[in-house]
């Protein structure tokens, strides 16, 4: 009897255990294992929205102040030249504000950061071209090949602009296994490679066309664009000449790089690209028609852009709070982060025939100015702003659109005397809610940098009146009279002006050679306007610098020029840093 | 006939008489000295009741005839009486004050095995098993001591044995009389049982080290939280409690320095260790109550059975039952205390505040133009409070209570015969926090059942839970004092609150706006059949399956407060707008994490002893563990005005989700072999699988031997005659564990995860889930566990009778083939694993250390008292790092401590300009011109006249303290007690730049130091440098050695102080004991670091209580 009660519970036992399919598992069951997705059209699709999501967060800034989590910060480039500044305190206390004062720690530590995610998504797109042949479907697999390359190409590109010459990746590798060192890549094979990754990226997306629901995806002319943005970095002048080959071509290559550049864009051109008109001819509807560029997603000017989310959220989806941290505290805004200079403001040109008048600047200005800047006594959402100080009884008050929102104590108003207008969605609310954010894309090329770009190539060419004729195009369509003649300031204030805000104009600051003079602030302060009215006297206009000790606050040394490669990266591979850089 | 109403009117007489002398007896122990020779019995009983107050009870006729000569002194009333009666056949109880005495007749005699067990003091003994030779018949002694086994027609008996834990066992021959046995207490204690890894040792035959914590040990601390209640306990383990928030983490624990949580253990079966999940049972969700003992597994030998999982040492915990003597017991344990922080920091008043603020912005360049200064308008403002819409004067403490508070109640049951046993108990806790809404209510509730289905099979079923509750307002307040100036206004003059940018620290205070609740519940089901072999002795099996089923709903509600603000134009106080609907909403997150933990184990166990010297045991089992998680959880936000406080009700959901599965197989054995009670042998193996590692590198085993030898015990040290000496014994083990990391499942796999935050948004703008890898760290097929090789040696020492003891336990330790995530110089960035470094198998490190326990106890008359001082040292270093050959020498890690921070070498302040001047090194990259009198000065160590972070150096991080030591005492006189637990630390630092800066996001919060004890023209000589803004990266506030800061402390962790009613006094009611304590905690720190508590900093502060403690047993 008492014996068969053992055997019983030993019979129920050896089934409990045998009721297990195998011993282990061997499987995390709440995760996609890696064969299943080369071949599953489905997973391939998730698979390369990552290369896309990792080349640019667009409007989407993070400014962490907390120790701990500063290196994931992600700023505006723009706040680094001198078009606009970030009138919030705190974020000076950001990695951004320690990168604007040239602090090498966080330089550093952004180096690394930017070097560990471009690597990480080459290490992906590497992966997946590894896996080539496994791809299914003939149409499917063009476009997904025609994607790979080109972000090859553009991740080579990415790195190449921030670090100079670097490891040309092209294979997965895994250092436990494979003791395998890269050398640093000279200008020369830089060059070579991006082009040949584009154009094979062009070849396969030729006759891809794509729906509604896939705009926005790469296309051909995005590769021809990485092209000729390849050949134009290339032409820059601080790469000519160079003692390190991967600092720059030993010799002055910028004349062959522009004719290549010109091929390019002369082949670009040839596709459907052209600028989005603006029909109405009042200001107010010029204003409105040049705003709605870009607000208009993945339009007829669009070339890449960064696509945010329409689905209004910024925390689970890719939207962005650009108006909600651009916007004035009048609007309920409390960080003024995107506040126009100044120095900005004075690039915008007159309408035929008016002069310039201090005592009243902001009159018959180019429509730009109206469109792009939020100034004293402009109308914005219905409201006329008034960003001045009103004197009574010799005592200065802010008006509401320079009075903190709240009783904050960190409620940011701007410092520049400027609020942004370009960008900004007028019937965007305005509010903490993550689930209603902005989705406007950013663009990073469209077709009016083609035209200015060949406008620059044309000059350097000598084809003035080419030059001419593209910049009159641009100016054409935002309603500004003809240029008659051309010259190089024109042309690069013409880019200042329509490219404003936009990321080139950042990286023109370098291309040109002019990074260390235009973002240091002992020989480019940022200036800010301040205005003040009184009850009969005439308003007053003071331009200052914006700060006190501006060479504390920007400042770039001529090495920033190429950020530094990861210092175990240097010891793995045994190459060499770039100059001045010390662990 | 005429006797017993003799004794009728005797009893009746003496019981008036006794009223008159109630008082006489609160002496609980009386003792009694006699003389006589040759006196009639009756005269010497007389004689007693004379030195007594006991009154005696007897038959004259029944002892007329009987002499006596006795001469005892100073000896309890149960001894006298048994002198008094020597071998006449004659029978005594003692019940009160009333001594019985009667005649016994010798038939009846025969019949039963009866009798009385008392103490050395003279009170019966409850508990004491009672077995006879020849019949194996037993019994066990009630409340009065008593005894009776009545002998089988047939069977005879000629020796009894008598045994209790804690009292040298005795054997006493039966002639037929009630036998009167006192027993002594053990001194030795040598053989306590002692809960192992899957089984029970006699603490004697110990070879291994192993520290034991007894249940009331345990009760004497004011906390309901079982992990707290454990610090100081025991020298090798390391309690820091770094919160006072009841809601808040469990102390971080460690044994013997090991960083890590040790592998928790609770009747048997592993719950807690590395890398488990949320809702495993970990020590703060059971019952003090219901402890029996805890168990410190210390070394390699001791912790060798758990395998992979006991690289951190183990805690094992044993939870009460019954002992099933027939009796049914009622315990009851009550406390109440009061809880105040220890020290809060303190904070400057709004206009010393203002004043320093524009002191340092006059000296922060980088933030002009972005704070503002107090203009001496606004100065004068708050120094006179005249614009009180404007400026306040707070203190964010000011509005927190006073203090919290801590109850709890348990009340147990348990009782059964030797073949049904139950306990069944339960337990309530509250403990309420410094502001409203936070607190921790916590049930627990057991129901253990051990039968003897047969002779040879039975079952114990125990049944256990928890329930608990967590409640917290949704951000903690303590920290969000640092968020904002003195001078901001929290609330109006009329009560509004007002809009800090829209939100309100006081909103957290007061418990408005929503709550953070976390009910968690522990089930927990475990059944065990045990067989014992008919036809081997000594050979038994069992089976045994556990089920944890654990839940926890986690659920975040929060909700609109309507904060107010002041109209810029119309200086009208007006409703913020972004504080209320529809710019502000309610939103509801719940969370619910499930646990299912399987355990499937079966076992055979031996124990025998051969030819009476030889005693041989043996174990072998194997077990399956599976440990499934899932997580769910569900967002409704944008709700908008009332709104039922539950998930589902909302239109737009977020959910989101997880599931895992974590599976072991083991394979455990043990031997150990004794010879003589004086040699001791002990080998060990387990086989784990483990299901985070390639198949081919899956299953590894991990065996240990140890071995002890018990001086004492051999002829030559009986024969040695000193009284100093009492006890030797040395202990010797080696042993292997595994630690598979802290690592995922199967992370010899690449796995990927659908997300939408690498999702992208084309055409339409709907976001598409991008697919990612998700590995924390990338696999390595070739990783194995990390292996641990431990040696101890021990030697435990008595003096005078062991009433001081000693123990001295020396250990060190390889780790080798640690898992690591590969340094970057040995894997590339390039590689494009974007910072999740695959884990591979490097570096070895050796630890060592030693723990010493030196106790003392004594009774001198009526005082009782022991006193236990432990001390605990460790130190360790690297001793392998894989290649290190590409970093220079200060970056190495062979060589230096395990534990290090990597800090820049501080040389003091800058006390004058000229001194920055002079000095050659560019410290901050721009010539020094942005360094100014009253910054830290740092050394260039690589002599290249710059500071970079080629010159940081590596610094032993003592944040693990290597010196530990604590003191237990305990004090009794009569019914008084006082017992107390100080507990320090030295070597214990801690990092503290980011308390010191001054850099929030919001408005810093200076505390007074910053005032008065920062480098100024006038206070050239302070103690920290000059207050300014910083970022990370500013001067001050980078990582150095200034900032290294001793928090070396003692605290008195706990005082009782407490009565214990004699059980003289609650013999005639049904109460057995009444004991009654006032309990402080915490109640006074010393320690190196001054302005703010060691253990908690800025945090939680660590808790103060005062209260009381009530326990009663029937």
């Amino acid at each position: 009897m008492k014996k068969n009660n053992i055997l019983l519970v030993l019979v129920v036992l050896v089934g409990m255990l045998s009721s297990c399919d195998t011993f282990f598992d061997d499987y995390a069951e709440d995760k996609l294992p890696e064969d299943k997705i080369w071949t599953d059209p489905q997973l391939l699709d998730g698979y390369v929205l990552p290369w896309y999501r990792g080349i640019n967060n667009g409007f989407s800034i993070y400014m962490p102040t907390n120790a701990l989590i500063r290196g994931l910060g992600r700023e505006y480039l723009p706040w680094y030249a001198d078009q606009m500044a970030v009138s919030k305190a705190e974020w000076y206390s950001a990695a951004y504000g320690d990168i604007l004062k040239s602090d090498l720690t966080e330089m550093k530590r952004r180096a690394l950061s930017l070097w560990n995610s471009y690597y990480e998504q080459l290490r992906s797109v590497n992966l997946l071209l590894q896996h080539e042949k496994d791809i299914p479907g003939a149409d499917f697999k063009k476009r997904v090949l025609g994607e790979a390359h080109f972000f090859r190409a553009y991740y080579h590109y990415l790195l190449w602009r921030q670090y100079g010459g670097v490891l040309i990746t092209t294979e997965v590798y895994d250092p436990l296994t494979n003791a395998k060192k890269t050398p640093r890549a000279s200008y020369d094979e830089m060059v070579n490679f991006i082009i040949a990754e584009a154009t094979l990226a062009q070849s396969y997306l030729e006759d891809v066309t794509y729906l509604a629901e896939d705009k926005g995806r790469i296309t051909c002319g995005a590769a021809m664009m990485l092209k000729a943005k390849t050949y134009m970095w290339a032409a820059g002048a601080h790469f000519q000449n160079q003692e390190k080959s991967y600092l720059g071509f030993t010799t002055d290559r910028s004349a062959e790089m522009l004719e290549k550049a010109r091929l390019t864009y002369d082949e670009l051109m040839k596709l459907d690209y052209s600028l989005v008109p603006i029909t109405g001819t009042t200001q107010s509807d010029i204003v409105k028609g040049y705003r709605a560029i870009f607000l208009t997603k993945n339009s007829q000017e669009s070339i890449l852009e960064v696509q945010h989310s329409n689905d209004g959220n910024y925390s689970t989806g890719f939207g962005h709070k650009l108006d909600r941290e651009a916007a004035s505290p009048y609007f309920g805004g409390v960080t003024a982060a995107y506040t126009p200079t100044q120095n900005h403001v004075d690039e915008y040109g007159m309408q035929k025939g008016y002069t310039y008048n201090a005592q009243d600047p902001y009159k018959n200005r180019d429509y730009r100015f109206y469109a792009n800047i939020l100034y004293d006594s402009c109308t914005y959402r219905g409201h006329v702003m008034e960003i001045h100080y009103n004197k009574v009884n010799g005592v200065e008050k802010a008006a509401v659109d320079l009075t903190p929102y709240g009783e904050s104590a960190t409620a940011a108003v701007t410092k520049t005397g400027y609020y942004l207008g370009k960008f900004v969605d007028e019937a965007q609310s305005i509010d903490n809610n993550e689930t209603t954010a902005s989705k406007q894309n950013y663009i990073i090329w469209r077709y009016a940098e083609v035209l200015i770009d060949y406008a620059e190539i044309d000059f350097k060419q000598g084809r003035l009146g080419d030059a001419l004729d593209k910049v009159n195009q641009i100016r054409r369509r935002a309603h500004m009279y003809d240029l008659d003649a051309i010259s190089w300031e024109a042309i690069l204030n013409e880019r200042r002006v329509e490219m404003a805000f936009e990321e080139t104009t950042y990286w023109d600051l370098l291309r040109y050679n002019m990074a260390s003079q235009k973002m240091s602030g002992a020989t480019n302060p940022v200036k800010a306007m301040k205005i003040v009215k009184q009850d009969g006297k005439p308003t007053t206009y003071t331009v200052s610098n914006m700060d006190k000790y501006p060479s504390r606050v920007r400042l770039y040394r001529d090495f920033q020029y190429y950020y530094p490669i990861p210092w175990d990266e240097i010891r793995y591979q045994n190459i060499e840093q770039n100059p001045e850089w010390v662990e | 006939m005429f006797k017993n109403k003799l004794t009728v009117v005797l009893l009746l007489l003496l019981f008036f008489s006794e009223l008159g002398l109630a008082q006489s007896s609160k002496e609980k122990v009386v003792r009694i000295s006699i003389e006589a020779k040759d006196e009639p019995m009756s005269v010497v009983l007389k004689k007693i009741e004379q030195a007594s107050h006991y009154k005696i009870i007897f038959t004259y006729d029944e002892i007329q005839n009987y002499k006596v000569t006795v001469s005892v002194k100073n000896k309890p009333i149960n001894e006298v009486i048994r002198t008094v009666i020597g071998n006449y056949p004659l029978a005594y109880k003692v019940k009160n004050i009333f001594v019985t005495i009667y005649a016994i007749k010798p038939e009846e005699a025969q019949k039963k095995v009866s009798g009385v067990v008392i103490d050395n003091n003279g009170e019966p003994m409850i508990g004491v098993n009672i077995l006879t030779d020849k019949a194996g018949l037993m019994d066990v002694t009630n409340i009065d001591g008593e005894f009776e086994i009545n002998i089988p027609e047939g069977q005879t008996v000629e020796n009894v044995f008598f045994s209790c834990i804690g009292q040298k066992k005795m054997t006493v021959a039966y002639t037929g009389k009630p036998l009167y046995v006192t027993m002594e207490d053990d001194t030795k204690q040598l053989d306590e049982l002692v809960v192992v890894g899957y089984g029970v040792q006699k603490k004697s035959s110990l070879t291994s080290s192993i520290e034991i914590i007894k249940s009331e040990d345990l009760l004497k601390m004011p906390t309901a939280n079982l992990s707290q209640a454990l610090v100081g306990q025991v020298a090798g383990l390391s309690v820091i409690t770094t919160t006072g928030d009841p809601t808040g983490k469990d102390p971080k624990m460690s044994i013997r320095g090991i960083v890590g949580e040790p592998l928790l253990v609770i009747d048997g079966v592993p719950r807690f260790g590395t890398n488990t999940s949320d809702s495993e049972t970990r020590l703060s969700d059971l019952n003090p109550d219901d402890i029996e003992s805890i168990s410190i597994l210390k070394d390699g030998a001791a912790a060798a059975v758990y395998g992979a999982r006991a690289a951190r040492g183990v805690i094992l915990v044993t939870t009460k039952r019954s002992a099933g003597d027939n009796k049914i017991h009622i315990n009851y344990r009550g406390q109440y205390n009061l809880q105040k922080a220890t020290r809060f920091p303190e904070f400057l008043n709004a206009y010393d505040f203002a004043k320093l603020f524009n002191q340092a912005l006059s000296v922060s360049p980088s933030f002009d133009g972005k704070y503002f200064p107090y203009t001496d308008a606004q100065l004068e403002q708050i120094r006179t409070n005249s614009a009180p819409n404007t400026y306040g004067n707070e203190n964010l403490f000011d509005y927190l209570s006073d203090h919290g508070s801590l109850m709890t109640h348990s009340l147990s049951l348990n009782g059964g015969s030797k073949d049904v046993k139950y306990y069944i108990s339960g337990g309530y806790a509250n403990n309420t926090g410094l502001y409203s809404g936070v607190s921790r209510d916590r049930y627990n509730y057991s129901i253990k059942l051990d039968v003897n289905l047969s002779k040879s099979l039975s079952l114990s079923m125990d049944v256990t839970g928890t329930r608990s509750d967590n409640k917290n307002t949704s951000y903690s307040t303590i920290d969000a004092a640092y968020n904002f100036a003195p001078t901001q206004l929290l609330q109006y003059p009329d009560g509004r609150l007002t809009s800090l940018d829209g939100s309100n620290p006081l909103i957290a205070v007061r418990g408005l706006g929503g709550y953070v609740q976390n009910k968690a519940r522990i089930n927990s089901t475990n059944l065990t059949l045990r067989y014992a072999f008919p036809w081997l002795n000594g050979l038994t099996a069992y089976i045994r399956t556990v089920f944890d089923n654990n839940s926890a709903r986690i659920k975040t509600y929060s909700s609109p407060v309507a904060l107010y603000k002041t109209n810029s134009t119309t200086g009208e106080i007006e409703v913020d707008s972004k504080t209320i609907y529809p710019q502000a909403n309610i939103s509801l997150t719940e969370n619910e994490q499930n646990l299912d933990n399987r355990l499937l184990e079966a076992g055979l166990n031996f124990d025998r002893i051969f030819g009476e010297k030889h005693n041989v045991t043996g174990l072998l089992l194997t077990n399956y563990q599976s440990t499934q998680n899932r997580y769910l959880s569900a967002t409704n936000s944008s709700l908008s005005g009332e709104y039922p406080e539950v998930i589902g009700t909302g239109a737009t959901g977020i959910i989101n989700g997880i599931e895992s599965k974590t599976e072991r197989a083991s394979v455990v054995g043990r031997a150990t072999y004794g010879y003589d009670y004086k040699y001791f042998f002990e080998g060990n193996f387990r086989v784990d699988g483990s299901t985070k590692f390639d198949p081919d590198y899956r299953w590894q085993i991990f065996p240990s031997f140890s071995a002890s030898w018990v001086v004492t015990n051999e002829p030559f040290f009986k024969n040695w005659k000193q009284p100093v000496l009492s006890a030797i014994k040395l202990r010797a083990s080696t042993g292997w564990l595994g630690d598979d990391g802290n690592i995922d499942n199967y992370s010899y796999q690449m796995k990927y995860i659908y997300t939408k935050n690498y999702g992208y948004s084309f055409g339409t703008g709907n976001t598409g889930f991008g697919v990612i890898p998700a590995t924390e760290a990338f696999p390595n097929v070739n990783l194995k566990m990390e292996q641990r090789h431990d040696y101890n040696l021990a030697m435990d020492l008595g003096f005078w009778d062991n009433r001081f003891s000693f123990t001295y336990e020396y250990y060190w330790r390889y780790r080798t083939n640690m898992i690591t995530q590969v340094p970057a110089y040995l894997y590339p960035p390039s590689a494009g694993v974007g910072g999740r470094y695959p884990y591979v198998n490097i570096g070895e490190v050796k630890e060592w250390g030693w723990d010493v326990t030196l106790s003392h106890k004594n009774t001198i008359g009526h005082i009782k008292y022991n006193i236990d001082l432990m001390v605990s040292k460790m130190d360790n270093q690297v001793l392998d790092w894989g290649d290190e050959s590409s970093l220079i020498e200060g970056k190495q890690r062979k060589g230096k401590s395990y534990m290090t921070w990597t800090l820049y070498q501080a040389d003091g302040l800058f006390r004058s300009q000229e001194e920055i001047d002079n000095y050659k090194v560019d410290q901050d990259g721009y010539q020094n011109t942005t360094l100014m009198p009253g910054d830290i000065k740092y050394v260039d160590m690589n002599g290249d006249d710059k500071i970079t972070e080629q010159d940081m150096v590596y610094v032993k991080n003592s944040s693990y303290p290597d010196f530990s030591f604590s003191v237990k005492t305990g004090f009794s006189y009569k019914g008084f007690f006082v017992n107390a637990i100080f507990q320090g630390l030295k070597g214990f630092n801690q990092q503290l730049n980011e308390i010191y800066s001054l850099y929030n996001s919001s408005l810093p919060k200076f505390q007074n130091y910053h005032l008065y004890d920062s480098w100024t023209d006038d206070n050239p000589n302070a103690k920290y440098p000059r207050v300014q803004f910083s970022s990370v990266n500013s001067n001050n506030r980078r990582a150095s050695t200034f900032w290294i800061q001793e928090c070396d402390f003692i605290r008195l962790r706990s005082l009782n102080i407490g009565y214990s009613l004699p059980t003289s006094w609650l013999k005639s009611s049904k109460i057995s004991s009444v004991n009654i304590a006032l309990q402080g905690g915490n109640l006074f720190a010393w320690s190196t670091l001054d302005n703010v508590d060691p253990e908690s900093l800025r945090g939680y502060p660590v808790q103060r209580s005062y209260g009381a403690s009530l326990s009663v047993g029937f």
